[in-house]
């Protein structure tokens, strides 16, 4: 296996459909003909390994490579158990390197959210009032800012299933 | 596609190593032909078929794994109005370890358990010879009046040699 240098930048994507399935690529512009291999990581632990050698016509045609470094992976299962939600990572096994990461399942606010965006919203509209946001005669937009925060804080609110 | 055998590929080193937990696909642009010995047709883009009633390949590992392992094969058998099922039997080192009547032509995933004691070592790499036996294997233009004349059963795209959990009572 060619070991990574540091030049190397990774053209790799992937996309997680309705159906638990994910599609991907993964291509190496100094190697561009090897076929890399990625690991799919479900919160910490590997879940697949696969080489990215599918076939894809898209690649072929951004030229990506010889358009072999696709991958398709179902993970239907394995999400399946994790029903509150998990955090699903693709990272190219040689480099250790990251490429695409998402939490799939229930989404939930952090704790503390609503607190940090009434802070926000108080520091927001001191700012509002300053005498720097406040010589020009046009209205600032960031004078709506507050606003804004306070909307989108209860907004938050209601549709959280936290409580904060 | 000509034939070889086991001693030809281990001698000229063709065949690829897999990996455990690694999964190869069969077709163009990764295992192509290289661990194939006979009864396939022209590798494609993704996938081979066999082309015959038995198929067979060699799957070479760099260390003989020491706990049972599983080999799963994933593919769509070839179905049709008149060919209601494709009958597999695999025979691994001449060992009779999977069968599988697929009636859907769907993706399917075929699982098979495998002792360290089935596979055989030479020079330190554990080989194996996989034996397809697909039976019902049928050419397209007798069935559907494609132009295809490969006598084809069974469709194969990807494959895992993974560490398998067994529970002992």
């Amino acid at each position: 296996m060619t070991k990574p240098s540091h030049r190397e930048v990774f053209d790799a994507g992937a996309s997680l459909d309705a159906d638990g399935v994910l599609h991907g690529w993964c291509w190496c512009n100094r190697r561009p003909y090897e076929r890399l291999v990625v690991q799919v990581v479900l919160n910490d632990r590997i879940t697949s390994t696969i080489m990215a050698s599918r076939f894809r016509e898209d690649l072929l045609g951004r030229r990506v490579g010889d358009g072999y470094h696709g991958f398709v992976v179902a993970l239907t299962n394995e999400l399946a158990k994790f029903g509150g939600g998990c955090l699903l990572s693709v990272l190219e096994r040689s480099s250790g390197q990251i490429f695409w990461r998402q939490f799939v399942g229930e989404f939930g606010l952090p704790a503390g959210l609503a607190d940090r965006m009434l802070t926000m919203t108080l520091l927001s509209q001191a700012m509002s009032q300053s005498p720097v946001l406040r010589r020009s005669q046009a209205v600032s937009p960031l004078a709506t800012l507050p606003y804004e925060l306070g909307q989108l804080g209860r907004h938050l609110k209601r549709r959280s299933r936290c409580e904060f | 596609m000509p034939q070889k055998n086991l001693t030809e590929l281990a001698r000229a080193g063709e065949s690829d190593y897999l990996e455990i937990n690694l999964t190869r696909k069969f077709g163009l642009g990764d295992l192509s032909d290289r661990m194939l010995l006979s009864g396939w047709a022209a590798p494609e883009e993704n996938h081979i078929w066999n082309d015959g009633l038995e198929a067979s390949f060699i799957i070479r590992m760099r260390t003989l794994p020491s706990m049972p392992v599983s080999l799963k094969i994933e593919g769509l058998p070839f179905i049709d109005k008149t060919l209601k099922a494709q009958d597999i039997t695999l025979y691994f080192n001449g060992h009779r370890i999977g069968f599988w009547r697929l009636d859907k032509m769907d993706k399917s995933s075929l699982h098979a358990e495998i002792d360290p004691e089935h596979w055989i070592v030479r020079n330190g790499d554990a080989f194996a010879k996989c034996v397809w036996h697909l039976p019902r294997s049928m050419r397209p233009c007798d069935v559907t009046g494609a132009n295809d004349m490969r006598e084809i059963g069974f469709c194969f795209q990807a494959i895992t040699i993974a560490e398998h959990q067994v529970i002992r009572l």
